[in-house]
């Protein structure tokens, strides 16, 4: 199926989104945090993929290029966000759970969107390194340092912060 | 080693996958996403065959089509002085060499013609130098001209040497009446002849109907002689090094003789910006429409770049400032055909294989910046056995987003996986080489 998508057959390629749209729109909501947001971004993120599917050179790669697409997409709304908008996530009431992921997720965000996309596609994809090196067109290895120093930025983050995390 | 963050998101992965999704809507999404994109994707495929049916025509006849042209009013003034060139001026008009040969009377009229039937070919005249001669001619008739083919040119003079030809002209989906065309052929060494007479033919086609026209005539003009300096000097950029061993100066050309150290770690393909400079900064670059370089196996090449034979500068400086170059051991792509796996290419992948089969194979590579590579990166392909297969037809096209290349071998009996010698690519290598001519 995903060799017919390649090929830009129309029916496919449908088949080929129903396949991922779960991945991709929790994609969307991890970054977004926003259904609306999601709804829209899987749109854009089909039209971006329809138009570009002929150039995807391994068919087995193709869920791992499409969520980058949608991470790349969510990224430069976040920067269009931060731009014209105020975070007013600070109002609501949130439990001490809550507060854990919305540290991490802080955490997350002061990343670089490559670090990001790594982080991401590696832990809340599960994708494997050899379909990461691919769709980030970088040698394993390379793809597992970065991680490794992505973690160590993590943790500097937490011990940064020290005591205000543990109240 | 780092567990604690490991875990962290582990648990956060797990509260977000536990968020219920609003999939009905998704799937209203991916629809309109699809309409979208096929909607445009009409649009640009009906424009894109347009471009590609007519590029693929420039490719085959080695010609540069350019749409609009600037000509300076010297130059239509001197251009306009001499009957019948006047309809040449954008056949020329992109060859600072070729202008100032206009300009400087070395264009010769020859007005020979023949008529067969309802068509009569015109040699109006031609630009003859040790290097080479442009033949400028027209066919015209009564009829229609619409559609018509050169389908092949030959040129024959006493002891004349093997060289290269370019020529063909664009037809526009006009009805036209008058077909004009330059014909570049350049010796594969220095020729000089007492007397030059020529014999040309040219085997044309017209809506299915074959003509050839045989037209003999001579240059009553003396053929300026060339001017050589000898250089022989090794450069090195980042450490790749080349010998500059002569620049022959003529009026058509200046041919700047180069051999390669063998020794190299890298493969030198393209030399994009070398240039001539004079005293006063003026530039003469790479030859834009006709032969730019002669190449050989051993690694020596002649680099042609526009003449400024009539200038007569003070100073003259050969220039160099980037070289296109892989490693030797990524210089080539090996590919198989009938899986569309590559078994070598270049460490940063900028080409890909979009698709391929045993008789055709389409490259792509990404435009940096909008801009699309221009020059055709793949020279022979070599099968399993070492057979070389020839690809008689390669197209060049591209889009907002990226170069393609296509290619056409002409057998399929190959045995995969072939071997393509890449001569261009965008990856370089950066200096400042400047070398005194006078």
């Amino acid at each position: 199926m995903h060799v017919r998508a390649i090929a830009g057959d129309d029916e496919a390629f449908l088949a080929v989104m129903q396949l991922h749209k779960q991945s991709l729109l929790r994609t969307a909501l991890a970054f977004l945090r926003n259904e609306d947001d999601a709804i829209e971004a899987l749109q854009e993120v089909t039209y971006r993929a329809y138009k570009k599917v002929r150039t995807v050179k391994e068919p087995s790669y193709l869920k791992t290029w499409l969520i980058r697409i949608m991470i790349n997409y969510c990224q430069d709304q976040l920067k269009l966000r931060k731009r014209y908008t105020v975070d007013d996530s600070g109002l609501e009431t949130v439990s001490a759970e809550d507060i854990s992921y919305i540290e991490l997720r802080d955490a997350l965000a002061t990343l670089s969107d490559e670090e990001q996309r790594l982080i991401y596609l590696k832990y809340f994809q599960d994708s494997k390194i050899k379909d990461i090196a691919q769709s980030e067109n970088i040698p394993e290895s390379t793809v597992k340092s970065r991680l490794y120093k992505t973690m160590r930025t993590l943790r500097s983050y937490f011990e940064d912060k020290g005591g205000s995390d543990h109240v | 080693m780092y567990e604690t963050e490991e875990a962290r998101l582990k648990q956060l992965k797990e509260h977000l996958d536990q968020q219920s999704l609003p999939l009905s809507e998704a799937d209203q999404a991916i629809c309109r996403g699809m309409e979208r994109a096929c909607r445009e994707k009409k649009q640009a495929r009906k424009r894109r065959k347009r471009i590609f049916g007519s590029v693929a025509v420039v490719a085959l006849l080695l010609l540069t089509f350019i749409t609009s042209i600037r000509v300076s009013p010297v130059f239509a003034q001197a251009v306009a002085s001499i009957p019948g060139l006047e309809k040449f001026v954008e056949l020329i008009a992109m060859d600072k060499g070729l202008d100032a040969v206009i300009q400087n009377d070395y264009y010769q009229e020859i007005g020979v013609t023949q008529t067969i039937d309802d068509k009569t070919l015109t040699v109006d005249g031609v630009i003859l130098d040790e290097t080479g001669i442009n033949i400028f001619y027209t066919i015209e008739s009564k009829r229609s001209l619409k559609g018509l083919q050169v389908d092949y040119i030959n040129l024959k003079a006493e002891g004349i040497p093997e060289g290269s030809f370019s020529y063909g002209n664009i037809m526009g989906e006009k009805e036209v009446y008058t077909y004009k065309d330059r014909i570049d052929y350049q010796f594969g060494e220095l020729y000089t002849s007492e007397k030059p007479s020529f014999d040309l033919k040219i085997a044309i086609k017209l809506q299915g109907e074959p003509t050839l026209f045989t037209v003999p005539f001579t240059v009553p003009g003396q053929v300026k002689p060339s001017e050589v300096y000898t250089i022989d000097k090794e450069v090195d950029i980042e450490g790749q090094k080349f010998t500059i061993e002569k620049v022959t100066v003529s009026p058509l050309r200046v041919g700047v003789k180069i051999s390669i150290d063998p020794a190299n770690t890298m493969k030198i393909l393209q030399f994009e910006d070398i240039r001539l400079e004079d005293e006063k900064g003026e530039v003469w670059g790479a030859i834009q429409n006709g032969t730019t370089a002669f190449g050989r196996e051993d690694g020596n090449s002649t680099l042609f770049l526009q003449s400024n034979y009539f200038s007569k500068p003070k100073k003259l400086y050969l220039r160099i400032n980037k070289v296109q170059a892989l490693k030797a051991e990524e210089a080539f792509a090996e590919v198989n055909t009938e899986t569309g796996e590559w078994l070598n290419q270049p460490k940063d992948q900028k080409i890909q294989l979009l698709q391929s089969n045993k008789h055709h194979a389409e490259f792509i590579m990404k435009n940096v910046d909008e801009v699309e590579f221009p020059f055709f990166f793949l020279g022979s392909a070599i099968d399993a056995k070492g057979v070389e297969v020839e690809i008689p037809t390669t197209g060049k096209y591209g889009d907002e987003e990226a170069t393609h290349w296509d290619l056409n071998f002409d057998r399929t009996d190959y045995t995969n996986p072939l071997r393509l010698e890449l001569f261009a690519y965008p990856n370089y290598l950066e200096g400042d080489i400047k070398i005194e001519l006078k």
